[in-house]
């Protein structure tokens, strides 16, 4: 085995917590039965490592292997990288083929290989029917960097791809061509939506979240209702009607269920300053440029509570209302002629 | 009879009152007929200030005039009216009292309560000090008795006791190796004192001789504590040593000898 | 534009109305349960609105309102953008002792979105007291609650020999905020 192969899987074995460490290892299933019984799991994790690195030399090994516990740990915590979606789009006529795991890989592989030699292509599927993606990549001369891979994670059938971001910019271009060619499709662009949530990417893209007006079942409302009126009948709501106003809003504007997690959303602001002529402090013509930048931990469910915490009057603006249904949280905004139109993507 | 005179009279008071209470709420009623009537006001929204200083000028004259015209009101002169006042006033009154008057009682029983519990503690703390106090003298009675000469002395006295000891042994000791271990001839000791004289042939040395040149080195230099065989000591002497476990030989030199650790 | 009648109404019998107006609908509830809380002689109704006018179709069933705290929340610009707007759906009568504001949050320095300048400007300028308070706190929030129920009491008429209009004047000069009357 080699000596990068073994170093590789001791940090990541290092980088797993003890609590996940047993689930792991069998989920990779490298080792024998025997042999995930003889590990004592209880020991210091530097001696852990050294006794897997141990095992895997027994086993034979290779970065493959490797690649795939790197895979399932970060397929675990996947929360912990920044995840950017990319749309695929075909040109009209293109004839949909009958999708094959196998034809993929393989013109995936092929389609990197031909350009660059050095680099490792690790394929892992999972319950939920995505298909993880892992390349290191190296250069003519040097062998492919492991610890700055790049992940993709692509659903089949879908045009959508999830990227996180350790990707060099020369690479991107060719990682591409080959999801192009791999999957089908004829164009890539990135769809100015990221998160650290991946599954609240795949909720988003595949409108798999709760927004819909009509299933929208009034008990919960009354019975929320009626436990502000119960509290004590000296106390009377004066402006129940307008807070019923308010959470209907906030409903068709977000839904009635849990929301998507995401961290940030992003305003480019291109306008051009209106001010009064008498000031005259920016010139007209040019625009006014600013960038505002919301973040919470839970961007969406601070968006949804401003409102009923009085701390903004509903409806919302629509540029904040519209981050689900345009899939994305980076938007510019610019002076358009006809009125004010918002974020439309520059391409 | 009485009773039912009191009932009636009681009757008669409170429909005199509710008369009365009737009567305030007519006028209640016709100040708010002619509020009602008075447009409202609204509040200017660029500077309420003025305006607002002007109707509170206003209204506080109003009340200042109402104040001086004002006669205190007396409440009905109807004496069974008065006395179930006094009467509600003096219960309340006395209602307030118990409350005091518990309230003293309870606070009294946590004053005595905190009282008994300060002198019992007063008492530990005197018993303390009557403990602490004892424990001094005893201990300045030690202090007065334990004198820097008195104890020098008392060692002084131990050792030369022991000295005296060990002098004794010492004599014991070697009274019984020279009686017992002499040396093979008879004039040795004759002999002895003319060793100077006659450097060429050795003279023997005694048991004791040999003995206490051994515990001299052991003692002297315990990093070395051999002692060199040379033909002054007598060959089955040296063999006695060694055979009963008195003496040891050098581990390479056998003719060097030394006494065994006895106090290891 | 319907405008909150001082005097529209006949006093009810042994009891006062309360009405708070504020944006922070939980902050509201709380000190309304607050108030509740304390023990009192007569009936404290108390109503809760983000705004004013008030929907003119409760009217009807409204009792007279003697006392309005509007609630700024220093922290927002919102709150007190709202406060301003409502003011002007007030009888002059009210400012008659019968307004106080409370602002809420002031101690936080680094989280005030509003100068507490803005705030004593705007009461001088309606000839109200101004409260300070934090409301997370309970024992603030209590004390606060006795003092909103004190002056509910002079407002609503059950002390006798003190009139809103007289206490108001009271407290003016304790505060002695002569600085803005100027």
């Amino acid at each position: 085995m080699d000596e990068i192969v073994a170093e590789y899987i001791r940090r990541t074995v290092l980088r797993i917590p003890r609590s996940e460490m047993g689930r792991m290892l069998t989920t990779w299933g490298v080792f024998s039965e025997n042999q995930l019984q003889s590990i004592n799991l209880h020991q210091i994790k530097d001696k852990l490592s050294q006794e897997v690195v141990q095992l895997c030399e027994e086993n034979g090994a290779t970065i493959k292997h490797a690649a795939n516990l790197d895979i399932i740990y970060n397929y675990t915590y996947r929360d912990k990288k920044v995840w950017t979606v990319y749309k695929m789009t075909k040109e009209d006529g293109d004839e949909n083929v009958v999708f094959n795991w196998v034809d993929f890989k393989n013109r995936f592989k092929a389609s990197l290989r031909l350009l660059l030699k050095n680099v490792t292509i690790t394929f892992k599927k999972f319950e939920d029917n995505s298909m993880w993606i892992r390349i290191a990549w190296g250069t003519q001369f040097k062998k492919p960097n492991q610890y700055k891979p790049t992940y993709v994670v692509y659903h089949s059938q879908t045009p959508y791809v999830f990227i996180s971001h350790s990707i060099f910019k020369n690479c991107r271009v060719l990682l591409f061509q080959a999801l192009l060619a791999a999957a089908n499709y004829s164009d890539i662009h990135e769809m100015d939506l990221r998160s650290r949530c991946l599954d609240s990417l795949k909720d988003i893209v595949f409108k798999r979240y709760n927004q819909n007006v009509e299933t929208f079942n009034p008990q919960p409302l009354q019975e929320r209702n009626s436990t502000l009126e119960n509290v004590d009948p000296r106390i009377i709501q004066e402006d129940k009607n307008k807070k019923e106003t308010i959470r209907k809003i906030n409903e068709e504007d977000f839904g009635n269920g849990s929301l998507p997690k995401l961290q940030y959303a992003q305003y480019k602001l291109e306008t051009v300053f209106k001010s009064k002529p008498e000031m005259g402090i920016l010139n007209d013509k040019e625009p006014f440029r600013c960038l505002v930048t919301f973040s919470s931990p839970h961007l969406l469910e601070a968006l949804k509570s401003l409102a009923p915490a009085g701390l903004a009057t509903a409806p919302l603006s629509r540029l904040l209302t519209c981050i689900v249904p345009e899939a994305k949280n980076s938007f510019k905004i610019t002076e358009k002629k006809s009125g004010f139109s918002h974020g439309l993507p520059d391409q | 009879m009485s009773l039912s005179q009191q009932d009636l009279n009681l009757e008669d008071a409170k429909e005199q009152l509710l008369e009365e209470c009737e009567g305030i709420w007519k006028q209640v009623e016709e100040c708010q007929n002619k509020l009602t009537f008075q447009e409202i006001e609204t509040v200017p929204a660029t500077d309420p200030k003025l305006s607002l200083l002007l109707h509170r000028m206003k209204a506080l004259t109003a009340e200042f005039n109402q104040w001086q015209k004002r006669t205190p009101e007396i409440i009905t002169t109807n004496p069974d009216v008065l006395v179930a006042l006094g009467k509600d006033q003096l219960q309340r009154l006395d209602h307030d009292l118990e409350m005091i008057l518990s309230t003293v009682h309870a606070k009294n029983k946590k004053l005595n309560e905190d009282l008994l519990r300060e002198q019992q503690w007063l008492e530990e703390q005197q018993q303390l000090i009557d403990c602490l106090d004892q424990t001094e003298k005893e201990i300045s009675n030690q202090v007065v008795q334990f004198s820097e000469k008195r104890a020098f002395q008392e060692l002084k006295s131990k050792m030369l006791k022991i000295k005296a000891y060990k002098e004794e042994l010492l004599n014991a000791l070697g009274e019984f190796v020279e009686k017992h271990f002499p040396l093979p001839e008879d004039d040795g000791i004759q002999k002895k004192k003319t060793r100077s004289s006659r450097e060429e042939d050795v003279q023997l040395i005694t048991l004791h001789e040999i003995l206490e040149s051994l515990i001299n080195t052991l003692i002297n230099k315990p990093h070395d504590p051999y002692v060199t065989i040379n033909n002054s000591f007598w060959s089955p002497y040296i063999e006695l040593l060694l055979r009963y476990g008195i003496a040891l030989r050098h581990l390479e030199d056998p003719s060097r000898i030394r006494l065994e650790n006895f106090y290891d | 534009m319907s405008t909150l009648a001082a005097f529209g109404k006949l006093p009810t019998l042994n009891s006062a109305t309360i009405l708070l107006v504020g944006t922070n609908e939980i902050f509201q509830q709380q000190l309304a349960e607050t108030i509740l809380q304390e023990k009192q002689d007569l009936k404290i109704n108390i109503h809760l609105a983000d705004s004013l006018p008030l929907p003119p179709e409760r009217d009807h069933i409204r009792p007279r309102i003697d006392l309005i705290v509007f609630m700024v929340n220093m922290q927002s610009k919102h709150s007190y953008s709202n406060i301003e707007a409502s003011l002007v759906h007030v009888d002059a009568s009210f400012f008659l002792g019968k307004v106080c504001f409370l602002a809420t949050g002031a101690g936080r320095l680094n989280q005030i979105s509003i100068e507490v300048n803005a705030v004593l400007k705007l009461a001088d300028l309606y000839c109200s007291p101004v409260l300070f308070c934090e409301l997370e706190c309970e024992k603030i929030r209590i004390a606060t609650a006795q003092r909103l129920l004190r002056m509910l009491r002079i407002c609503a008429g059950h002390m006798s020999g003190v009139s809103a209009l007289s206490f108001s004047s009271l407290m003016k000069s304790s505060i002695g905020d002569s600085s803005f009357l100027a």
